[in-house]
């Protein structure tokens, strides 16, 4: 179940799904601010999971494809996830989001919550709200550890 | 001492007076009592051991290599409730806020009195606070790193004559409010055990072996005799060299899900029934509100400030910020809408609400020493949320937001308390609800009645003599504040009598 060193965590084709959902989950739009597609989110993704327990990988490679295939079975386009027309992606992601079935609605926010915290750990983010990761008093200096 | 995987290079054998599994809040506070009597004391932790230098305050690196899972572990019910743990030297303690708080003198008597926990109740336990209470430099957050998110909430609270004021936390002066608290503190502020106990106990022999799993217990005659262990990679899944341990006393300090875990592994406790059982969580949210001012609630300390109005309820209303990074993920809404909000968080503000919950939930073991987690809120509790969640919502427009955000699936958003009370559903249920609890408690409690209790009130486990459990598990009910220094100080008092006994 474990990556051997120097294989990616990710498949080009479950990138591919991470991107698509970002494309609709955080499209951009505002002046300075990318959509999460117009970053390269991939290295965060292989961060995330390359030192993450394997079991978590794998439940979420798992996920990805269920997530693929859902539309050939529920959309009326019948293809896969990734390459759903942009108005037909949109459609099912809301849908997703708004279920009535809280198990779904989780299911979204755990890919959610991995796109969403991928693209604002991203420095062009962060350069956009003008985040920077210093502390409030970044100026004072650090005594010893006082062990007691 | 400390040996790490990286360090063993054939399969070893050690021996030793005590052998604690976990480095948290439990097991530190045991070694430290042990080694401090001159007890051999061998300690195993699954992670492994991160410094300042680690702690680059960039969530993205931090959450695997510390929190176990990514930080996804759940409690599935209605609602489903992640519950994300520790997984490195220090255990949740070095994840989590820092707040300290003493449990209610009447719920330590109620303890003492209605389930037998001797030694607790009556004030037999402020020695042992205030022990972890100076070892851990608790002391309330100090004015100036409050940051703008607190001041807003005291603002609210202040318009609407609520009390409120500064949490004590475990820390020292050299908080410079990084606002990274629960990714490692990189100033060394934060007075988790991997910086206050675990060196203390080091410098007293404690022997730690980091990456390094509890497999199983070795029993003899009836009794523990130790625990074998294996070293594991975090990326991998089979160990790669094998350590035992022989211990004539083992320590369990695993937490309130991996404990019942380890000890469901090894049938122990089946014929009561009462492992995994009564699993307590204090149920989290967050209300966020969009302010026209700059708030920058990532600046100052992420949780400095609370609204204690309704404790006696069980409902405190606590901060609860941080960098970007992990206010992003939690925002309601997709598309547009969302992208608009995340754009917008220099401008965010956002508080927690935590209960004293009466919901009861369970651990049972999946194959391959997985947990199953589950925990379905009743709805006093969930009615106990929503009031914290009305409140704050009150708050946040008395200190002037815009707009606020409750965690309601069905009422993401707001433009006004009057707003919020007229389109709250009184039959709302709780699967609307869009929770997290950071508190797994209750899984071994301790009690003097051997058909309700795991664990008798000196932590020794009923099925197997020499086997303690010493962390969150024991503690019998949830305490409505942050627990770390009621399980530092049961556990300090558990190593302390073993220490006594010669163990």
């Amino acid at each position: 179940m474990a990556i051997p060193d120097g294989d990616p965590c990710f498949s080009r084709s479950e990138h591919a799904i991470l991107r698509a959902f970002g494309a609709e989950a955080l499209p951009g739009g505002a002046p300075g601010a990318p959509g999460a597609h117009e970053i390269d989110l991939a290295p965060t993704y292989e961060r995330l999971f390359r030192a993450a327990d394997p079991l978590a990988l794998w439940g979420m490679r798992a996920y990805l494809r269920t997530i693929e295939f859902l539309p050939v079975l529920l959309a009326r386009e019948r293809v896969p996830f990734s390459r759903l027309p942009a108005r037909a992606r949109r459609r099912f992601v809301a849908a997703w989001d708004d279920s009535p079935l809280m198990p779904v609605r989780l299911a979204f926010m755990v890919l959610k919550a991995t796109v969403g915290m991928a693209y604002t750990s991203h420095p062009a983010y962060a350069a956009a709200i003008g985040y920077s990761s210093d502390c409030l008093h970044e100026e004072r200096p650090l005594g010893p550890v006082p062990v007691r | 001492m400390i040996i790490d995987l990286d360090d063993v290079h054939s399969d070893l054998t050690e021996t030793a007076d005590v052998c604690i599994i976990g480095s948290g809040a439990g097991g530190a506070a045991v070694a430290r009592e042990l080694t401090a009597a001159g007890a051999s004391v061998i300690m195993l932790e699954e992670g492994a051991y991160y410094r300042r230098a680690d702690f680059n305050r960039r969530l993205d690196h931090m959450i695997p290599l510390l929190y176990r899972d990514l930080g996804l572990t759940t409690a599935l019910g209605f609602p489903s409730i992640p519950v994300p743990l520790g997984k490195t030297v220090g255990g949740t303690t070095t994840i989590n806020s820092g707040t300290c708080f003493r449990a209610p003198r009447p719920l330590l008597d109620g303890w003492e009195r209605d389930l037998g926990v001797a030694g607790v109740g009556g004030g037999a336990l402020d020695p042992y606070y205030e022990k972890v209470e100076e070892r851990l430099h608790v002391q309330p957050v100090k004015e100036d790193l409050l940051g703008k998110n607190a001041e807003l909430v005291r603002r609210g609270a202040r318009a609407l004559g609520l009390h409120s004021e500064p949490l004590r936390r475990a820390v020292t002066d050299n908080c410079r409010g990084c606002g990274v608290c629960c990714f490692g503190c990189p100033s060394d502020a934060k007075m988790s055990v991997n910086l206050s106990y675990i060196p203390a106990a080091l410098e007293r022999g404690l022997r730690l072996f980091t990456r390094c799993l509890a497999l199983r217990l070795l029993v003899e005659n009836g009794r523990v005799a130790g625990v074998e262990a294996g070293f594991v990679r975090r990326t991998q899944d089979r160990p790669e060299r094998f350590l035992r341990v022989r211990a004539r006393t083992v320590v369990l300090a695993a937490g309130a899900i991996y404990s019942p875990l380890f000890l469901l592994s090894h049938r122990l406790g089946r014929a009561r029934g009462q492992v995994g059982r009564n699993l307590s969580l204090h149920p989290c949210s967050r209300v966020t509100a969009l302010f026209d001012e700059t708030v920058e609630g990532w600046k100052g300390v992420p949780q400095g400030f609370c609204v204690d109005t309704l404790r006696d309820e069980g409902v405190m209303l606590e901060g609860i910020q941080g960098p970007p990074a992990l206010l992003g993920p939690l925002l309601p809404f997709s598309g547009r809408r969302y992208q608009e909000l995340v754009e917008a968080a220099p401008r965010l503000a956002a508080f927690g609400v935590m209960i004293k919950d009466s919901t009861r939930g369970r651990v049972r073991r999946l194959p391959g020493r997985r947990p199953l987690v589950t925990y379905f809120m009743n709805r006093d509790d969930f009615g106990r949320v929503l009031r914290g969640i009305g409140l704050l919502v009150k708050i946040f427009f008395a200190a002037g937001a815009r707009k606020v955000f409750p965690p309601l699936h069905s009422l993401p958003e707001v433009s006004s308390p009057e707003e919020f009370e007229r389109r709250l559903d009184p039959d709302q249920s709780p699967a609307d609800l869009e929770g997290m609890a950071f508190h797994p408690l209750g899984t071994c409690r301790m009690g003097g009645d051997p058909s309700r209790s795991v664990v008798d009130p000196e932590g020794e486990c009923r099925d197997l003599p020499g086997l303690y459990v010493a962390d969150g598990s024991v503690l019998p009910s949830a305490l409505g504040v942050n627990p770390q220094m009621t399980i530092m100080a049961v556990a300090a008092r558990i190593g302390e009598r073993l220490a006594r006994r010669g163990a």
